[in-house]
C-alpha cells in the first residue's frame, strides 16, 4: 500500500454531506438570532420614542417625536415584511402599504378619513424596500396630518400600477391641498426626505395640486433606470 | 379610548413582558384602545401569581421572560386556568407550538 491511499483511507473529506449540512444549520440559526435581535432592538427604539413622545410638554416636540416614531415605525414594517415572506431578494409594495395603511390610519384616530387602496401587486429589490416605504410613509402621513385640518374629513387614495418601463405609486388626497402663504409653513422635513430618497431610487416624483386636495406620483424604473 | 366606549366594562389586560420599556409601550397602547392593564410580570413565576390573582380577560405574553421561553406554559396557564385569552407577542413567530399552547393568536413584533 503507498503512502498516498493510507492518506485517502484516513483522513475523511472536510466537506461531507454531514459537514455541510451542520454549517448551514448554524448558519440559519445565526441569522434567525440576527433577525430577532434587529425586531427586538426596533421594537426598544419605538417604545423610546412613544413614551419621550407622551411625556413632552410642547406641541411641536410633541409632533417632531412622533413624526420620527412613524419613520421608525416604516422602517421595522420593511424588516417584518422581508423576514416573514421565504424570499428576502423581493420587497412586494402593496402588501407594504397595506399594513402601513391600517398601522397609521389606526394610530391617527382620524375615522373620518378614509383611505381607499387600489393595489396592483409590485416586487422590487430589497435593497430599495426602505427608502421607498420611508418616501410613502412620509407622502401618507403628509395627507393624514396635514390634508384634514379642523375635523374636516375626506378621502386619501393610494394607487399602485406597473405600466411599461415604469412602476409608479400615486398617493392623492381630496383635503385642502398645501396651504401657500399661511402662517404655518408646508413640513419641510418630511418633504426633504421626499426628495433625497426620491433621488437614492431614481424616481420621478410629480406633485400636483388640484381644486380640492393634493397629488403625488412617485414612478420608480423597474430596471434601475428611466 | 374610542374603541370601548361603548362597552359596559373595559378589557382588564396583563402584560408579560422582561423589557420593561416595551412593557411601558404596550401599556400605554392598551390604554389607548380603552382597555386597563392590571399588571405586568416579568418571569413566568410573577406571571403565574399574577394571572392567578388577577384573572385577567387578556394577556399579552412574550415568548422569552426573564427565566428563559417560559411564556409558552404562561400562555397554557392562562388559557387553560385561568379563564383568560392569552396573545403571543414575539419577534421569533416561526418558533410557538403548532397549537399555538392556547393562545388565540400572535402578534409580531416589531408591532406598533
Amino acid at each position: 500500500m503507498d503512502d498516498l491511499s493510507l492518506a485517502r483511507k484516513t483522513s475523511a473529506p472536510p466537506t461531507g454531506r454531514h459537514d455541510v449540512q451542520h454549517a448551514l444549520e448554524q448558519q440559519t440559526a445565526l441569522l434567525h438570532e440576527v433577525d430577532h435581535r434587529v425586531k427586538n432592538n426596533l421594537q426598544l427604539i419605538s417604545a423610546l420614542l412613544l413614551l419621550q413622545a407622551r411625556q413632552a410638554r410642547e406641541p411641536a416636540v410633541k409632533h417632531a417625536l412622533k413624526s420620527v416614531l412613524d419613520r421608525v415605525n416604516a422602517v421595522a414594517t420593511v424588516h417584518r415584511r422581508l423576514f416573514q415572506d421565504d424570499d428576502v431578494q423581493r420587497f412586494d409594495v402593496s402588501a407594504f402599504i397595506r399594513d402601513l395603511v391600517s398601522d397609521a390610519v389606526g394610530g391617527s384616530g382620524r375615522t373620518d378619513i378614509v383611505v381607499r387602496l387600489n393595489l396592483e401587486r409590485i416586487d422590487i429589490p430589497a435593497a430599495k424596500a426602505t427608502p421607498l416605504a420611508l418616501v410613502i410613509n412620509e407622502l401618507l402621513c403628509n395627507a393624514l396630518h396635514h390634508a384634514f385640518p379642523d375635523g374636516h374629513g375626506g378621502h386619501i387614495d393610494i394607487t399602485t400600477a406597473r405600466d411599461g418601463r415604469d412602476f409608479w405609486i400615486e398617493i392623492a388626497d381630496d383635503g385642502v391641498g398645501m396651504r401657500s402663504g399661511g402662517a404655518e409653513p408646508v413640513p419641510c422635513f418630511g418633504l426633504n426626505i421626499v426628495r433625497l430618497l426620491g433621488q437614492q431610487l431614481r424616481a420621478r416624483i410629480d406633485t400636483e395640486t388640484r381644486g380640492p386636495g393634493h397629488r403625488v406620483t412617485v414612478r420608480l424604473p423597474v430596471n434601475g433606470v428611466h | 379610548m374610542a374603541m370601548n366606549d361603548n362597552n359596559e366594562y373595559p378589557l382588564s389586560v396583563l402584560i408579560v413582558e422582561d423589557e420593561v420599556l416595551l412593557a411601558a409601550e404596550l401599556e400605554f397602547l392598551v390604554e389607548e384602545v380603552g382597555c386597563v392593564p392590571v399588571g405586568h410580570a416579568m418571569c413566568s413565576e410573577e406571571a403565574r401569581e399574577l394571572a392567578t390573582e388577577l384573572k385577567p380577560d387578556l394577556a399579552l405574553v412574550d415568548v422569552h421572560l426573564s427565566d428563559g421561553p417560559t411564556g409558552i406554559e404562561v400562555a397554557r396557564l392562562i388559557a387553560n386556568d385561568c379563564g383568560g385569552v392569552a396573545l403571543f407577542m414575539t419577534a421569533n413567530v416561526k418558533r410557538l407550538p403548532a397549537d399555538f399552547a392556547g393562545a388565540v393568536g400572535v402578534i409580531g413584533k416589531p408591532y406598533s
